[in-house]
């Protein structure tokens, strides 16, 4: 749905995270299945182990970067304009503790 | 299909002017928006498939988009019918998949010509690529600014 411009700070502005709350599950999901093989297995090969810590690694990154990127300031909402162009655009103010102008520079065009 | 020439690439790095990230002032302006002429050759970076290359094909004017919206009373269907501008993949790899939506896609002369919306499968390998074009965007980002009560903290000068 449309979302009306206003203030950012409102709280009742939804907000935006990064990673999607879904990619994140899945990875999340990922990473338990790859320590969850090598537990079962006993295994002491290596690579496995290995596997694991990286999967162990992994599934704390999930969780620690589950928090907003910004807040929505207005959104066209999916939907089509009166001349009938698909629209889904929406103004995000960024959380300035995830990002700095530097870095977004060097992002490129996204 | 053929990456664009380097000469054309050397146009594409002219135009981001290492001096732009030096301006304060980012209001749009005329020039770095263009309509693209079929068979031109888009660019894109976004989020999944990084760094691609299309090419324009049409403006399809009957697009429906069922976006399955997975919400916290269950999901619910949107369907959206309209125009986007039609681009399609190369030969061995996608202009956009799941994830790069929103990308901004510019012409060789890194003007901006529209958004990534919606990826079609099936009918061409990778898929054709939907994207909305900026003029009926910035029309609509002024329309909606206009609506509501601004905290005063953004401007943006349309066209």
């Amino acid at each position: 749905m449309p979302t009306t411009p206003g203030n950012n700070n409102n709280n009742n502005k939804p907000s935006v995270v990064c990673p999607a709350e879904r990619d994140n599950f899945y990875w999340g999901q990922f990473s338990e299945n790859v320590i969850k093989n090598v537990t079962q297995s006993q295994s002491t090969e290596i690579s496995q182990v290995q596997a694991a810590q990286a999967a162990q690694a992994q599934k704390l990154r999930c969780k620690v970067s589950r928090h907003p990127l910004g807040t929505i300031y207005a959104t066209s909402g999916l939907r089509a304009s009166e001349d009938h162009w698909i629209l889904d655009w929406a103004l995000i103010k960024l959380n300035p503790n995830r990002f700095s102008f530097e870095q977004l520079r060097n992002v490129g065009f996204t | 299909m053929q990456i664009p020439l380097p000469s054309s690439r050397a146009i594409f790095e002219t135009n981001l002017n290492p001096e732009a990230w030096n301006e304060t002032d980012w209001t749009p302006r005329a020039e770095h928006i263009a309509a693209p002429t079929k068979g031109s050759y888009l660019f894109k970076i976004g989020r999944t498939t990084g760094h691609t290359v299309g090419q324009f094909h049409h403006v399809d004017a009957s697009v429906t988009i069922n976006y399955i919206l997975d919400g916290p009373d269950g999901k619910r269907n949107i369907l959206v019918k309209g125009k986007a501008l039609v681009v399609r993949p190369g030969e061995d790899s996608a202009f956009a998949r799941r994830g790069d939506s929103g990308a901004l896609v510019l012409n060789g002369n890194a003007e901006a010509v529209g958004m990534v919306t919606a990826v079609a499968k099936g009918s061409v390998a990778f898929g054709v690529v939907y994207v909305s074009p900026f003029p009926p965007i910035v029309d609509n980002i002024k329309e909606i600014l206009q609506r509501g009560p601004s905290d005063g903290k953004v401007e943006v000068e349309l066209l």
